[in-house]
C-alpha cells in the first residue's frame, strides 16, 4: 500500500513528481510514467523536501511549495497535508531546498498568511482548480526526473536516479493499466491521455469550490500564476478561496514561539525560523470567515495520522467534512496570496490565451526548457478540464465506488494516502490474471480482449498453469515417425552382425581403385625405404577412435612391415595415448617413440616446425625419447590421422610450407571434404585413406580374405599382425635378406638420434611380421645368379646400383632428358637404391630400374653409382588383383629352355628358364622386353619375341598355371622316351621324425605339407639354407636343407627308391594349403584357390584351433556400414520428397 | 558517452600484444627497413614471450575448468536437491577418481588402456551413433518446414556428398568421381575460402578493438 505520509523517500526512487499513485512513495522510481500522468503534481511537494516526519504537505501548502519551489515546503513538516501522498522525505536534504528558498521568501511570506486563512476553515478546493494551479507550478516539468526537476532536485534523481527505468513494480497500477499513458490514449493529441482528459474533478472533497475562491486579482494570478490558472478552471464552479479553508493566523503562531501546533507534525511542518508565520495572518486578517478551526484541525488531524499499509480510512467522510464545511465566501487569491513574487518563480508552459508568459527563475525555466516534448503530469492536470463524475472514466468509476465502499479504519493514519483513500494499495492493484479474490473488496480486475489474450500468453510462457503441466505430462512418447525411422537405421546397422546379407552387400573390397588417393598413399608408404624414419601424427579424439583406428593399424602394420622407424607426436593427451597403444600393438620391434604433448594446438605445430628436435626430445613419460626427429625434412613421409578439418589444416598451414616432405593422409569421413582438395591439389599431399572402407580395403592388400585370421577387429588385440602359428600372408613379395649387409645397423651420434640407415635398399626384407621372433639374416630365398644345381656355389655377383642423394624427391623420366618431351614417369625419394641400367652417351643421365619395374632416367648428379650384390635386388611382384582383372601373359612359343634374366639386358643375371608352353604373367613390355612374373614370385625379363601376349583374366591365368603346374613332375614316372640315365639332384630326410615342407624358403612360410625320415625326394634346387624339392603329392615345397643329404642319382635309381622309401605325405595341418602353383603365385587371388582353402580349412579344423570367424565379423561391418549408409540417403530423399509433394499439394490448394 | 575504464585498458593491452605478436612472427628477414626495425627492437622475442602465456593461460584455464567440474558436482552431491542430481554428481566424481587413480595405480598402463578401449571409446562411439540418428532425422525432415530454394539447395548438397560416398563400385563410380572432384571439393574450398577470410576479418575486428569479448 502506497505510503503517502510516512514512507521515507529512498535514494534512487525520485519519481519526485508524479509518484503518488504509484504509492506516493519514493521507492518507486520514475519510470512509471504513468505516475506522472495524473497526479505528480503533489509529489512534487514530496519531492521538494518536504516533512521530514513524512507527514506530506497540505496540498495548500503543495502548491505553495511548488510555487516556492519546494525548498519552503521542507519545512512543512505536518505530514498531515501530505495527502497527496508519499511525500515522506525526512530524509531528503532540506537544507537543499531551504537554500533555494532565498528566492521565494517572500512568497512564502504570503504562503503562510494564506495556509493559516485555509486552516480555519473549510476547503473544499476545485480539484480541477488546484490541480491547475498546481501542475502549473511545473508544467513544463517533464515526466523524468532527470530533466523534469529543478536543479537541485535534478542533481538529487540524477545521481540517484537509475540509468534504466526499471518495470514498474506490480502494485503499480497505473503501469499496468495497459495503454494508460498519455502517448496511447491521446486522440486529441493535446498531450493529455483521453482518460485523464475525462477524469473530472473529485467532487466530493472539492465539490463546490471555484476559482473563486481562490479570487485573486487577474494582476495578482497573471503574475503568480502565469499559465497556472486557465481560463476554463477559472470560469468553472465556485471553489472555496484557500483563505477560508486555512486559517493562516493560527499558523503565524509558530513564527512566535516554538512550534506548538496543534498537532505535532503541523509544528514540524513548519519551522518557525524559515517561516514568517506573521505574515500568515495576513491571510487571516483579508480572509473571508473561515471556518473554525476545529474542522480544519480534524481534517488535518486525520491527516496527520501516519498512514499504514493496511490503515483504512472513511474516505466519504472525510470528504464529506470537506462537503459540510460551509461554502466559503468568494475570496479573492490575491486577498489570501501575495503573489507578487511568485510570478518569478513559476512558469507555464502550457500556452495560454490569456495568460502571458511568467517571469520565471531561470532554474526553473531551464527545468521547463529540459523537460521537451514529454508531457507532464501538471500540464496534463492543467490542461484539464473540469469533468463531471459521469465523464469519469470507467476503471476511476469503479475504483471510486471500491473506494466508497471500503470499511473505515479508524487507526489509519489519515494524513496517509490510506487514510485518504481506503485500501487504495488494494484498490490500484494492477489487474490480476488468476481468479482469486484476496478480499471481498478486491476483485479481478476486468480485461480487455487484448489484455486477456496477452495475459493467457503469459500464462502459457510462465508455464506456471496446470494445463500447461498437463501438457507435459501428455508428451512422454516421440513422435511415431521419429521412432519408425530410429527402429529402421538400428535394424539395419544390427541385422548384418545376425543374418549374411551376400546378396545386397556389395563386394568387399581387395584393392585400391588405380590411381585413387587411397592407391598413392598405399603407394608411397610402400616404396619407403628401409628403416624410413616416419613422422606419425595422431590427432583425433575419442569419438572418432572406433573409426579411424582400424585405418590407423592398417597404416602402422605396413610401416612396420617396411621397417619404418616411426616417431609420433600429438597435440592432445588422447592423441599421445592412443598412440602409445597403437603403436605398442603394432611395431613388434619397439623402433618408435612417442613424443611429448605438443601443447597449443597450432603453437605446438609450430614449435615442431621450428625445432623438431627438442619438440620430440622428450617421450610422452618424461624421459629421454628412443628415437628423435632431427628436422622435419628428415622425415621420410608425414603420416597424419585426423578426425577433423581444422586438423588437416593446421598441419597444412603450419608444417607442410616448412618441410618438403610428403604427407599421407587417414582420416575419417567427417573430414574428408575440406580435406580432399588438399590431397588433390596440394603436390606434397601424395594420398589420402578415408574411413572404415579404406580400411578393409588396406587389410585387404596387406592380408588378403583368403587367408583367415583371428579377430580381425578387436581393438585390445593385434589382428593384422600375422603370427607364427598362422598363415602369413605378408606381401605377395619375397623378400631377400641382405646377407653381406647389415639391414639396420646404424650408428647413432651423439645426441642418440639415429641416423638414417645407409644401405636402405629398395627390397623389403623378409616380413618381420611373419613372426615375433626376427627372420634369420642369412636366409635367403634370392637364388644364385644360376639357379641350376650345377651353379650351385657360383659367387654372388655384384651390380650397380643408384643410391639417390638428393634430398627430397626425384624424378624419372621417360627419357634422358629433362624437357617436355621426356614426362615423369615416376619419384625416387632421398635415399632410395634402384638398379642401375645403365647411362646415356653423354653419362649425365642414368637409366635405372624403378620398383614398379619400370625402367627410366635419372639426373647423374642426383645419384651416387655403387655397387651392391644382385641378391638385393629382386623385383618385387605388384599388388594383389582380383580374381576378375584382366592381365596381361604371355606363353612361351619356342623350344628349349628360354632364360629369365633379372635385367632387360642380354647381359643380365639368369633367374630361371622356362619351357615351351609354359605361361606366365606379364606386368609389363618394354621394347624388346616383357618383365614377367616366375613361379617362384620373382620378377624377371624374357625378350619378347618368345612369348605369345594376350590378356586374359585372373583366374584364366592361374588356371593355366594350375594346369601347367599339374603335369607330372619330373619325379614321376617318366614317359619311356625320358632317359633313365640322366641324373637328377635327390635330396633324402636325414633327421627323425616329421619335417615341414613350407610353401617359401621362409620359416614363417606355411606348411604345406610334412615328410618324414627316410623320405627320398626330388631337389629341384638349393637356395643358400633352403631346397626347392618335389613332394610325394606333385606339388613342390621348400625344406630346409640340413634335414636333407643332397646328392645326384640316376633318375632310374631315384624312381626305384622312392617307390620303395617315400610314404604318401600325411595330411597337412595347414589351415592354408595352397595349390601347386599358388604356392608362387600369392599375389593371385582366385575363386579356386579360395575355395580349396576354405577346404582345407574345414579339413583341417579337427586339428587347429579354431580361429575366430574374421571375415563374418568383417563382412557384417562392412555389410553393416554400407546399409546403413544406403538407407540414410534413402530415407532422406523419401522424406524430403514427401515435404516438397505436400507443398505443392497445399499451393494448389 | 562515459568511457570505462576497463573497458580501454583490455582493448589497449589486447591490441598492443596483437600487433607485436603479427609484426614478431610475420616479418622475415628480408623486408629490409622493417627487417631491421623488428630486429632493432625485441618483437620476436615478446611475440614468443605472448604465445608462450597464451599456451599457459589455456592450460590453466583448462586446469580450471576442470576443478570447478569438480566443486560443482561436489557441491551437487552434497546439497542437491533431487536423487538423481545426486546420483549424476556421483558418477562423475567416481569416474574421475577412478581414471586418475587407474592411472597412477598401474604404471603399466593395462588399467588405463582398459578404461580407453573399454569403456572411453565405446561411449564416445555411442554417442556418435546417436548423433547418427539425428542427423539422418534432421536430414530428412529439411523441407518440413517449408521449401525454399536454400533448403533445397541443402538438400541437394547433403545428397550430394553423402551418395559420393557410397561404395557401389563400378555403375556409379564414374558419377560419384565427378560429384566429389568438381562439387563437393569445390564447396569444401569454397567453405575454407571463407574460413580465411573470416579469420582475417576477426582477427583485424579484435586488433582494431570493435570485438571486445574479453573485456564485458
Amino acid at each position: 500500500m502506497s505510503d503517502w505520509g510516512n514512507k521515507p523517500p529512498q535514494d534512487g526512487d525520485d519519481d519526485l513528481e508524479f509518484n503518488w499513485l504509484s504509492e506516493g512513495d519514493d521507492s518507486q522510481p520514475a519510470a512509471s510514467a504513468g505516475d506522472d500522468l495524473v497526479f505528480d503534481w503533489h509529489s512534487d511537494t514530496e519531492d521538494t523536501g518536504a516533512s521530514a516526519t513524512g507527514g506530506g504537505d497540505d496540498f495548500a501548502f503543495d502548491w505553495g511549495a511548488l510555487t516556492d519551489d519546494a525548498p519552503a515546503t521542507a519545512d512543512i513538516e505536518d505530514h498531515r497535508f501530505d495527502w497527496h501522498g508519499g511525500s515522506v522525505h525526512g530524509d531528503r536534504d532540506r537544507d537543499t531546498g531551504i537554500g533555494q528558498l532565498q528566492n521565494v521568501d517572500r512568497l512564502f511570506e504570503s504562503m503562510e498568511r494564506k495556509i493559516q486563512a485555509a486552516e480555519d476553515a473549510d476547503f473544499g478546493l476545485d480539484t480541477g482548480e488546484l490541480l491547475d494551479w498546481m501542475r502549473d507550478v511545473d508544467a513544463d516539468a517533464p515526466v523524468e526526473p532527470s530533466s523534469a526537476l529543478p536543479s537541485w532536485l535534478m542533481d538529487d534523481v540524477a545521481e540517484s536516479a537509475p540509468a534504466s527505468q526499471p518495470e514498474p513494480q506490480q502494485e503499480d497500477w497505473v503501469a499496468r493499466l495497459g495503454n494508460f499513458s498519455v502517448q496511447e490514449v491521446d486522440e486529441d493529441g493535446n498531450g493529455v491521455p483521453d482518460w485523464l482528459d475525462r477524469v473530472g474533478s473529485f467532487e466530493d472533497p472539492l465539490a463546490g469550490m471555484t476559482e473563486a475562491d481562490f479570487a485573486l486579482t487577474q494582476e495578482e494570478k497573471d503574475a503568480l500564476f502565469g499559465d497556472f490558472l486557465s481560463e476554463e478552471a477559472r470560469s468553472t464552479s465556485a471553489q472555496p478561496s484557500l483563505a477560508d479553508e486555512f486559517d493562516f493566523d493560527s499558523l503565524a503562531e509558530f513564527g512566535e514561539s516554538a512550534p506548538a501546533a496543534e498537532s505535532d507534525d503541523l509544528a514540524q511542518m513548519f519551522d518557525a525560523d524559515e517561516f514568517d508565520f506573521d505574515s500568515l495572518a495576513e491571510f487571516g486578517e483579508s480572509a473571508p470567515a473561515a471556518k473554525s478551526d476545529d474542522d480544519l484541525s480534524d481534517l488535518l488531524a486525520a491527516l496527520d495520522d501516519a498512514p499504514t499499509a493496511e490503515s483504512e480510512v472513511d474516505l466519504d467522510s472525510l470528504f464529506a467534512e470537506l462537503d459540510d464545511a460551509p461554502a466559503p465566501a468568494q475570496a479573492d487569491l490575491a486577498d489570501l496570496f501575495d503573489v507578487s513574487d511568485i510570478a518569478e518563480l513559476v512558469e507555464d508552459s502550457v500556452p495560454s490565451d490569456e495568460l502571458p508568459p511568467p517571469e520565471l527563475p531561470d532554474w526553473l525555466r531551464e527545468a521547463a526548457q529540459a523537460a521537451g516534448t514529454g508531457a507532464s503530469v501538471s500540464a496534463i492536470i492543467r490542461q484539464k478540464k473540469d469533468r463531471s463524475l459521469d465523464e469519469l472514466d470507467d476503471r476511476l468509476l469503479e475504483l471510486r465506488e471500491i473506494g466508497l465502499n471500503l470499511p473505515i479504519d479508524e487507526a489509519v493514519d489519515k494524513g496517509a494516502l490510506q487514510a485518504i483513500v481506503p485500501d487504495i494499495r488494494q484498490t490500484l492493484a494492477p489487474a490480476t490474471f488468476l481468479t482469486v479474490v484476496d478480499a471481498p473488496a478486491i476483485a479481478e480486475m476486468r480485461l480487455s480482449p487484448e489484455q486477456a489474450q496477452r495475459a493467457d500468453l503469459l500464462k502459457r510462457i510462465v508455464d506456471g498453469t496446470a494445463a500447461a503441466q498437463e501438457a507435459r505430462r501428455r508428451r512422454t512418447l516421440p513422435p511415431l515417425e521419429r521412432m519408425l525411422v530410429a527402429i529402421l537405421l538400428l535394424a539395419t546397422l544390427i541385422v548384418p552382425f545376425l543374418l549374411r546379407l551376400d546378396a545386397v552387400a556389395p563386394d568387399m573390397p581387395t584393392a585400391f581403385a588405380a590411381d585413387s588417393p587411397a592407391a598413392r598413399a598405399y603407394d608411397t608408404l610402400e616404396t619407403l625405404p628401409e628403416g624410413a624414419l616416419v613422422l606419425v601424427g595422431f590427432a583425433y579424439e575419442a569419438s572418432s577412435a572406433l573409426e579411424l583406428e582400424p585405418l590407423a593399424r592398417q597404416v602402422l602394420t605396413h610401416l612396420a612391415q617396411r621397417d619404418a622407424r616411426l616417431v609420433a607426436v600429438s597435440t592432445s593427451p588422447f592423441g599421445v595415448l592412443r598412440a602409445e597403444t597403437l603403436l605398442a600393438e603394432t611395431q613388434p620391434s619397439g623402433r618408435y617413440s612417442v613424443a611429448k604433448v605438443l601443447t597449443g594446438e597450432a603453437l605446438g605445430l609450430r614449435d615442431l616446425t621450428l625445432n623438431a628436435a627438442a619438440a620430440t626430445m622428450t617421450n610422452s613419460r618424461g624421459g629421454r625419447a628412443e628415437l628423435m626427429l632431427p628436422s622435419l625434412d628428415s622425415a621420410q613421409v608425414i603420416v597424419l590421422f585426423a578426425d577433423s578439418i581444422d586438423t588437416v589444416r593446421l598441419w597444412m598451414e603450419q608444417v607442410a610450407p616448412n618441410t618438403r616432405t610428403p604427407f599421407v593422409f587417414a582420416t575419417t569421413y567427417g573430414a574428408l571434404p575440406l580435406s580432399a582438395p588438399y590431397a588433390a591439389s596440394v603436390p606434397q599431399v601424395r594420398g589420402q585413406l578415408v574411413g572404415y572402407t579404406d580400411a578393409l580395403t588396406y587389410r585387404n592388400v596387406l592380408n588378403p580374405p583368403s587367408t583367415p585370421e583371428p579377430s580381425a577387429d578387436a581393438p585390445t588385440s593385434t589382428p593384422l599382425l600375422p603370427t607364427a602359428t598362422n598363415t602369413p600372408r605378408p606381401t605377395n613379395t619375397p623378400r631377400p635378406t641382405a646377407t653381406p649387409v647389415p639391414p639396420t645397423v646404424v650408428p647413432a651420434d651423439s645426441t642418440g638420434v639415429t641416423a638414417l640407415p645407409s644401405t636402405a635398399t629398395d627390397t623389403p626384407l623378409p616380413s618381420a611380421t611373419a613372426s615375433r621372433t626376427p627372420v634369420p639374416l642369412t636366409a635367403t630365398n634370392t637364388p644364385p645368379p644360376s639357379v641350376t644345381a650345377t651353379e650351385q656355389g657360383s659367387p654372388v655377383p655384384q651390380v650397380q646400383v643408384a643410391v639417390v642423394i638428393a634430398n627430397g624427391t626425384v624424378n624419372v623420366r621417360e627419357n634422358p632428358s629433362s624437357d617436355a618431351g621426356s614426362p615423369v614417369i615416376g619419384t625416387l625419394n632421398s635415399g632410395q637404391i634402384v638398379r642401375v641400367l645403365g647411362t646415356n652417351d653423354a653419362g649425365d643421365w642414368v637409366n635405372v630400374l624403378l620398383p614398379n619395374n619400370r625402367a627410366g632416367w635419372i639426373a647423374r648428379f642426383l645419384v651416387r653409382i655403387e655397387e651392391r650384390p644382385l641378391t638385393d635386388f629382386v623385383p618385387s611382384a605388384p599388388k594383389r588383383q582380383a580374381a576378375s582383372d584382366r592381365v596381361l601373359v604371355g606363353t612361351v612359343l619356342v623350344e628349349g629352355p628360354v632364360e629369365v634374366l633379372d635385367v632387360p639386358q642380354p647381359s643380365g643375371a639368369v633367374l630361371a628358364t622356362l619351357n615351351l608352353g609354359d605361361t606366365v604373367r606379364v606386368l609389363l613390355v618394354q621394347g624388346d622386353w616383357a618383365s614377367v612374373i616366375l613361379p617362384d614370385n620373382r620378377v624377371g625379363w624374357v625378350e619378347t619375341f618368345v612369348l605369345e601376349i594376350r590378356e586374359v583374366p585372373l583366374s584364366t591365368l592361374f588356371a593355366l598355371q594350375t594346369q601347367q603346374a599339374g603335369a607330372p613332375p619330373t619325379n614321376t614316372p617318366v614317359p619311356a622316351t625320358a632317359d633313365a640315365s640322366a641324373r637328377v639332384l635327390t635330396g633324402l630326410v636325414i633327421v627323425e621324425g616329421e619335417v615341414e615342407a613350407l610353401d617359401v624358403p621362409q620359416p614363417s612360410g606355411a606348411v604345406i605339407a610334412t615328410i618324414r625320415g627316410g623320405d627320398l625326394l626330388r631337389v629341384l634346387n638349393v637356395r643358400g639354407d633352403w631346397a626347392s624339392v618335389i613332394l610325394p603329392d606333385n606339388r613342390i615345397g621348400w625344406v630346409e636343407t640340413f634335414v636333407l643329404e643332397v646328392r645326384e642319382m640316376p633318375l632310374s635309381e631315384f624312381q626305384t627308391t622312392q617307390q620303395l622309401t617315400s610314404a604318401p605325405p600325411t595330411a597337412t595341418h595347414t589351415p592354408t594349403p595352397i595349390p601347386p602353383t599358388a604356392t608362387h603365385t600369392s599375389s593371385l587371388t582366385t575363386v579356386e584357390a579360395t575355395e580349396t582353402i576354405i577346404a582345407a580349412i574345414a579339413e583341417a579344423a579337427a586339428d587347429t584351433p579354431a580361429t575366430p570367424p574374421a571375415p563374418r565379423l568383417l563382412d557384417a561391418r562392412y555389410t553393416s556400414q554400407t546399409l546403413g549408409q544406403t538407407l540414410a540417403v534413402v530415407l532422406i530423399v523419401l522424406g524430403n520428397l514427401f515435404y516438397l509433394a505436400r507443398a505443392w499439394i497445399r499451393r494448389g490448394r | 558517452m562515459r568511457l570505462r575504464l576497463n573497458v580501454v585498458l583490455t582493448s589497449t593491452v589486447v591490441t598492443a600484444v596483437g600487433l607485436i605478436v603479427l609484426i614478431g612472427l610475420l616479418v622475415g628477414e628480408d623486408l629490409g627497413l622493417l627487417t631491421q626495425l623488428v630486429n632493432a627492437l625485441p618483437f620476436r622475442a615478446l611475440a614468443e614471450i605472448a604465445l608462450r602465456l597464451a599456451v599457459v593461460a589455456a592450460a590453466l584455464t583448462l586446469l580450471i575448468g576442470v576443478l570447478n567440474l569438480l566443486l560443482v558436482n561436489a557441491t551437487r552431491l552434497l546439497r542437491g536437491s533431487t536423487l538423481s542430481a545426486k546420483l549424476g554428481s556421483l558418477v562423475v566424481l567416481a569416474a574421475f577418481l577412478v581414471t586418475i587413480f587407474a592411472r597412477l595405480a598401474d604404471s603399466s598402463g593395462a588399467s588405463y588402456r582398459l578404461l580407453q578401449d573399454g569403456v572411453l571409446l565405446p561411449v564416445q562411439a555411442s554417442l556418435s551413433g546417436l548423433v547418427l540418428l539425428a542427423l539422418v532425422w534432421g536430414a530428412m525432415r529439411l523441407l518440413a518446414r517449408g521449401v525454399t530454394w536454400a533448403r533445397v539447395l541443402f538438400v541437394l548438397a547433403v545428397l550430394v556428398v553423402l551418395v559420393s560416398a557410397l561404395p557401389f563400385g563400378a555403375p556409379l563410380a564414374e558419377a560419384q568421381a565427378w560429384l566429389w572432384r568438381v562439387p563437393v571439393s569445390g564447396g569444401a574450398r569454397g567453405i575454407l575460402i571463407g574460413i580465411a577470410l573470416a579469420t582475417l576479418v576477426v582477427g583485424w575486428r579484435v586488433l582494431i578493438g570493435q570485438d571486445r569479448s574479453y573485456g564485458e
